[in-house]
């Protein structure tokens, strides 16, 4: 069982951010992780290699400095890392990300690619679709389980009334939320182990990709520009008295403000 | 060929074939915009013509809908070759769809086979200049971005929209309702093969106007029946923190936060919960926050617009009884 685990590198959600002068983020200025939700998927991904064998290799689209977020995952225990990087990149929109995954996979062989079911930076959750559609895959996505063998993968997908399990034939997209399981912490020896990993770092035309398809230029969306939000919120504080005295309290603010 | 000005909108039913609130708040959002630019709101809606219906009532004017069984059964691949057929035949300027996993699935799967701009996580959409400008609050929160799109009028641009970012509006109109076929030779790639129940059932957070949540404060499994009795008293859904699930009190599906749903209620009740940015970013958002908790420097006693420093275990019984009391006056 051949695996690709398409992981995004994300500013840190606890960080403080700050923006260049186009309006993207100043990345180099906040410390980059592996989006929260991808170390779901590589957790996942081990634990079926560790079942099934096979490889496991991690793609990411990103600058330069990403080989250090990739170390991580294969820290974590992946097999080999490819950074798709190129100048051209900067400013790619989600069509593009989505092309230009896809163009790597086609050099990559898989039965399985995973992805986080969404980054916390964009946020889109689009990516996957974007990419399934493009390679021509099913695609299977929100699972926080899955099984494959007999040439199929199945997933419980959350639902209104609890999970829907779905089923598709491999090779296919799928997408992973929050798993029951914690994903692993990379111990030391295995820290050590990931430096002499294989880490591939492919161009554009190293995987087939149109310049022009890509980056700020051919963007469908445009920033115009952005704001800190203002904390409009002014903290009432209310340090409890007897029981009943802090519920007519409580009552009376949410009857000021007609919430009850 | 530049799009037209109709501003179509792809609605997501229950499992009763009722359209979901966020897609309702599109619908109201659409006609406004409509009105605006004198171009028509149209609905996409894969279940009954009774779910288009009600999309009319809610303000749009034309309703395509797909009773095909396999929109359900596949839940992606179908309603997305149902709308990209429509968006090919008729270039909207806009289409809306809801920013729920199945709405996101939609929309990856559109961006892909037509290659569109896609705006994703908005939670506001204006008209400047005759252009389409949306906000989208960027990086857990920390700013929040407006954006155009760039090839705004020349192809349709997908806007995916989180819920309560509009306002519910019936309007009460009728929509001319119209049955469209699945496009011939869409392939079967996914099937549900099971549905099961959660115990207990799911709340519906994404749409619910009230949340009480609660934290490691409670507990253990027990004392979530406290806040599930408040949440019953002000009609609202209860939620959780990624602690409470981890210590396995409570399922996944309640989590709210960074990895688990974001939320944007009228009232958020934070009970027993610190307010670490992780859970923040799931309910910042909020209308009204107020945090019961023992400890004053708690973070989310700085982000409440009621902070009450006191001991959940004495409060909130307290607090059910007296909520119950003002029902019954
Ligand atoms: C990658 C990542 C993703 C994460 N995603 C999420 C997520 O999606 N959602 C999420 O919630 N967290 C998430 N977390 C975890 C997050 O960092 C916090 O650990 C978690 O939110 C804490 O939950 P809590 O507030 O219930 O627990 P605690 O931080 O332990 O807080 C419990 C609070 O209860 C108060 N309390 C205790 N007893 C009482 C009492 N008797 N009366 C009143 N108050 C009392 C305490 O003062 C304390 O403030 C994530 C973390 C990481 C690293
Ligand atoms: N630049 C990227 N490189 C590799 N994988 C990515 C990239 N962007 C997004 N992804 C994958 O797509 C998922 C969804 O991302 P998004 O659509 O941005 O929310 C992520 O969890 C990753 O698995």
């Amino acid at each position: 069982m051949n695996i690709v685990v398409c992981m995004k590198q994300v500013p840190d959600t606890t960080a403080e951010k700050r923006l260049l002068g186009d309006g993207t983020l100043d990345r180099a200025s906040v410390p980059a992780v592996v989006n929260p939700w991808d170390e779901y998927a590589i957790e996942t991904a081990l634990r079926i290699r560790e079942a099934q064998g096979g490889e496991l290799t991690l793609l990411c689209m990103g600058p330069e400095n990403a080989p250090e977020t990739i170390r991580r995952g294969l820290a974590m225990g992946a097999d080999k890392g490819v950074l798709v990087t190129d100048p051209a990149l900067h400013g790619s929109d989600m069509w593009a990300t989505g092309y230009v995954l896809a163009q790597a996979l086609k050099k990559l062989p898989f039965d399985l690619v995973l992805f986080g079911s969404q980054s916390t930076d964009a946020g889109g959750g689009l990516v996957y679709g974007i990419v399934a559609e493009l390679l021509d895959l099913p695609q299977i996505s929100w699972v926080n389980q899955i099984e494959v063998g007999g040439g199929k993968v199945r997933g419980q997908r959350l639902s209104d009334a609890g999970f829907d399990v779905v089923e598709a034939a491999l090779p296919a997209v799928v997408s992973i939320t929050q798993t029951p399981y914690e994903p692993r912490y990379p111990t030391l020896p295995n820290i050590m182990k990931a430096k002499k990993k294989e880490l591939l770092t492919w161009s554009l035309a190293d995987v087939g990709a149109d310049a022009g398809k890509v980056g700020l230029a051919a963007a469908h969306t445009a920033v115009g520009g952005t704001e800190k939000p203002s904390s409009e919120r002014t903290v009432a504080v209310y340090v409890a008295e007897d029981p009943e005295t802090t519920a007519k309290y409580i009552a009376d603010f949410l009857a000021a403000r007609k919430l009850i | 060929m530049p799009t037209s000005k109709d501003i179509f909108v792809m609605a997501e039913i229950d499992s009763q074939g009722k359209p979901k609130r966020l897609s309702l708040e599109l619908a109201g959002k659409a006609a406004e915009l409509a009105a605006q630019t004198g171009g028509r709101a149209v609905g996409v809606v894969c279940g009954p013509a009774t779910a288009a219906q009600t999309l009319g009532e809610y303000g749009l004017s034309h309703v395509f809908y797909c009773p095909d069984p396999r929109c359900a059964e596949e839940l992606i691949g179908p309603p997305a070759a149902v709308l990209a057929s429509l968006i090919a035949a008729h270039n909207p300027w806009l289409v809306l769809l809801p920013g729920s996993p199945l709405g996101k699935d939609w929309a990856g799967r559109i961006v892909g086979k037509l290659g569109l701009g896609v705006e994703a996580g908005v939670t506001d959409l204006t008209v400047v200049d005759g252009k389409a400008q949306v906000t989208i609050p960027a990086f857990s929160g920390a700013l929040r971005v407006s954006s155009t799109f760039t090839t705004d009028g020349a192809a349709p641009g997908l806007v995916i929209v989180l819920p309560g970012s509009f306002d519910l509006k019936r309007s009460g109109g009728t929509a001319t309702v119209e049955e469209v076929a699945l496009p011939a030779g869409t392939p079967t790639q996914v099937r549900v093969v099971e549905r099961k129940a959660q115990e207990g059932g799911v709340p519906n957070l994404a749409e619910a106007q009230v949340i009480v949540a609660g934290g490691r404060g409670l507990a253990n499994t027990d004392n979530f029946a406290l806040i599930r009795q408040t949440a019953d008293l002000l009609g609202g859904a209860v939620g959780a923190t990624r602690a409470a699930v981890d210590s396995g009190w409570i399922p996944y599906a309640y989590q709210i936060g960074q990895t688990g749903k974001a939320v944007k209620p009228k009232l958020y009740l934070a009970v027993g919960i610190s307010g670490e940015i992780q859970h923040k970013v799931g309910m910042q958002t909020s209308g009204t926050i107020i945090a019961i908790n023992n400890n004053k420097e708690a973070p989310i006693m700085q982000f409440a617009d009621l902070a009450v420093v006191g001991d959940l275990f004495k409060i909130m019984p307290a607090l059910n009884a007296e909520l119950a009391r003002r029902k019954q006056v």
